[in-house]
């Protein structure tokens, strides 16, 4: 859904942030390989929140993986402004094009929560001076007051603590935000609020985010659902084009999870 | 890079329960290594004054102790070989040889000189091997000849001054001039003086020979009793004094080799190496050069020295060993702590790849970390480490005095390449036990240092091995 509620229009065409071109990845174990995904194609445009949908082990959390060039696809390309992933640095890309939100935080335990973020900071090439203070206005910005930014990650709740890893996903100025799962460990409201930041972060910032989630309540603020299943990507809605064919049987997948 | 150290440092501060456990436990490793290097260096130190005491002569002479062990099991007396000239050559030319000087004695008898009579009455006394050599002998003199003149007055029993006319000369050696020095008191007896002659036959009767008096000596040794070698016959430098010091007859070495009719073999050759501290390394060259032990033994002039020498021998190549086998099972413990720690950490580094971190950056990271820990750990094992080691040292040292054998013959100490030293004056019950005195230097500080890098060596490239080997997509999504 637009930012005023309209229904906007699909995007498709030659501008997308991230396209994926019949991206495969097989996972090679002792045993017989595993496809996850197959032929995979579509296209992420900024400035839009995507909600990636489907069963358990349909390939979502590995689509993201890919996404995030923590891993190259088994075949097909996928492209970041119009380069493929496999021909760039890719941590370079993560360090300073992508942010990454996990389902279980992944804050490290041993670092404060500004810590958290100023250690993303670090990496993705903050100068040292005002790195605290650039550190507690991300933080503020997810709501996470100077108190609490003095806390070390296990002493935060969960809701504060997916908040620090939105803040930490944020300080590279990322124009590709990922979140696997990021209310899956969070109660309904607390989950409505990081669902509500992630939204202003496409609409307001200008990023392109992309959500794995069960979460009817995250499908429904998207506005875009995809359904991962049996390894296919496929448009699940969109607000002009409606159910097509094909596409309503998909979006049955956005099953009600259990916090709903 | 400074970002890479903060980051490191943060680690290793705010988790603290692992830094302590890794500073302790190569903190302890290494102040093992230091004790261990404290107590070589003072075992080298004490090893070092033994040898200097031993002083830088050493001496090549048949193996009697062959003929020793055969004569106690039974056996009968094998020959013993006399050295070869080649032998001395081979060996002169080590380079830690700067002189030598070849000894020759032979058994002669003289139609017109009487033997000093009182002399001889004791012959027998001092025999090693018993009834090994014929008796009918000691009716004769003794002709004693040396490479080097000087060496002819103190090199053989005991020690002598020259009363008048001269020692022979290097020319005379070379020459084989028959030119002889005779004892005071055979002088007298026979009337005889600088510028007399007289003449000297083989044992076997075959061949005389003529000689001319150049100098006459007095034997200024001190009495038996005080002089260490155990004075004639003792039992431990074998310089028994068949014939007495006032029938012996010196020349050059090269006339009594004629008299032997054995014209290239000497009976015993005294190297003079360039430092005291090199008679292991040549002892070792001698047996590369091929010295054969069964026939032939390098002996220091002072046996009590070398058997004083020996404990520290042990302890310092103890204190080696156990040095080399505690880097070895640091660097095992280190590689196993390190593959836990890192292992264990795997999250983090999936998290720091998530943000961009390249592999080498977290490698660089581990790597600080890894330094940083052993730099702490050997603050903590140099420290702690040189406490105890005096006192390790002395009881190391107790333990291995207390393991040097006491036989029938004596105190026995086995030294490198299998030489036994038999004393048996040095009574066990009134000998002073030796002093060690432990050693931290430079070489020991550089010592600790090298093993702190071992031990660094070993872990980083340890954390760097499962660092580089983490898939973060694996750690992140959970399928690790």
């Amino acid at each position: 859904m637009g930012q005023n509620g309209t229904v906007d229009t699909p995007a498709t065409g030659p501008n997308a942030l991230v396209e994926l071109d019949q991206v495969a990845y097989t996972y090679r174990t002792s045993g017989p390989p595993v496809p996850a995904i197959r032929r995979a194609t579509g296209a992420f445009w900024a400035g839009r929140v995507y909600a990636l949908t489907g069963r358990s082990g349909s390939g979502k959390s590995t689509l993201l993986t890919l996404l995030a060039g923590l891993d190259l696809p088994t075949s097909g390309e996928i492209r970041f402004d119009g380069v493929s992933l496999s021909r760039l640095d890719r941590d370079r890309y993560r360090r300073h094009q992508v942010g990454l939100i996990f389902q279980a935080f992944h804050l490290l335990p041993q670092l404060t929560a500004a810590e958290n973020v100023m250690l993303a900071g670090e990496i993705s090439g903050w100068p040292a001076r005002g790195r605290m203070q650039r550190a507690l206005e991300l933080l503020e910005r997810v709501g996470i007051d100077g108190t609490t930014a003095r806390r070390r990650g296990l002493r935060l709740s969960g809701g504060e603590q997916q908040r620090v890893a939105m803040a930490r996903a944020l300080a590279p100025g990322p124009r590709l935000v990922l979140a696997d799962e990021p209310t899956g460990n969070l109660d309904h409201e607390t989950g409505e609020g990081i669902t509500r930041l992630l939204g202003e972060l496409a609409h307001r910032d200008g990023c392109c985010v992309v959500i794995a989630s069960h979460s009817h309540a995250v499908a429904s603020r998207a506005d875009e659902v995809w359904v991962m299943r049996d390894g296919h990507l496929l448009p699940a809605t969109t607000k002009v084009a409606g159910p097509a064919a094909g596409v309503a049987d998909a979006a049955n997948e956005v099953a009600p999870p259990a916090d709903e | 890079m400074l970002n890479i150290l903060r980051r490191a440092w943060r680690n290793l501060v705010r988790v603290p329960g692992r830094t302590v456990l890794l500073v302790a436990v190569l903190g302890a490793i290494v102040g093992l290594a230091v004790t261990g290097l404290a107590v070589g260096a003072g075992a080298q130190v004490g090893l070092l004054d033994a040898k200097r005491s031993l002083g830088n002569e050493i001496r090549l002479t048949p193996n009697y102790q062959t003929a020793r062990r055969a004569a106690l099991s039974g056996q009968s007396l094998p020959e013993v070989q006399q050295v070869p000239e080649s032998l001395a050559d081979k060996l002169a030319s080590s380079p830690y040889v700067v002189a030598d000087d070849r000894t020759v004695t032979g058994l002669v008898t003289s139609s017109d000189l009487t033997p000093v009579a009182d002399e001889n009455t004791g012959a027998s006394q001092g025999l090693p091997f018993g009834s090994a050599f014929p008796v009918e002998l000691s009716s004769g003199f003794r002709a004693i000849g040396n490479s080097s003149p000087d060496r002819s007055l103190t090199s053989n029993q005991g020690q002598r001054e020259l009363l008048r006319g001269r020692l022979y000369t290097a020319d005379e050696v070379a020459a084989g001039a028959a030119v002889a020095v005779i004892d005071e008191s055979l002088a007298e007896k026979n009337g005889l003086d600088v510028g007399g002659t007289f003449s000297l036959t083989t044992r076997d009767g075959a061949q005389t020979e003529r000689f001319s008096i150049i100098g006459v000596t007095r034997d200024v040794s001190p009495p038996a009793e005080e002089e260490y070698s155990g004075g004639p016959g003792g039992a431990r430098g074998f310089r028994f004094n068949l014939f007495g010091g006032a029938n012996q007859i010196l020349m050059p070495y090269t006339v009594v080799q004629r008299l032997n009719g054995q014209p290239d073999v000497v009976s015993s050759v005294t190297f003079f190496l360039d430092a005291p501290e090199n008679l292991d390394l040549f002892k070792s060259e001698a047996a590369r050069l091929g010295l054969d032990a069964e026939k032939y033994m390098l002996v220091s002039d002072d046996p009590r020295a070398e058997a004083a020498a020996a404990p520290f021998q042990a302890l310092e190549g103890f204190a080696r060993v156990a040095v080399i086998a505690l880097v070895l099972v640091g660097a095992l413990v280190v590689i196993l702590l390190m593959s836990l720690v890192t292992r264990e950490r795997k999250l983090e580094i999936g998290v720091l790849r998530a943000l961009g971190a390249s592999r080498a950056n977290i490698a660089a990271q581990f790597i600080a970390e890894t330094l940083a820990v052993c730099l702490l750990a050997l603050l903590v094992g140099g420290l702690l480490g040189g406490l105890p080691s005096q006192a390790v040292a002395e009881r190391l040292l107790s333990r291995e005095m207390a393991a040097t054998e006491y036989g029938p013959w004596g105190r026995t100490a086995v030294l490198p390449g299998g030489i036994s030293i038999i004393d048996t004056q040095t009574d066990p019950a009134g000998e002073a036990e030796p002093q060690i005195q432990v050693r931290f230097g430079w070489r020991q500080v550089a010592s600790m240092f090298g093993i702190g890098l071992v031990l660094a060596g070993a872990g980083s490239a340890t954390a760097v091995y499962w660092s580089m080997k983490m898939e973060p997509a694996s750690i992140l999504t959970s399928r690790a």
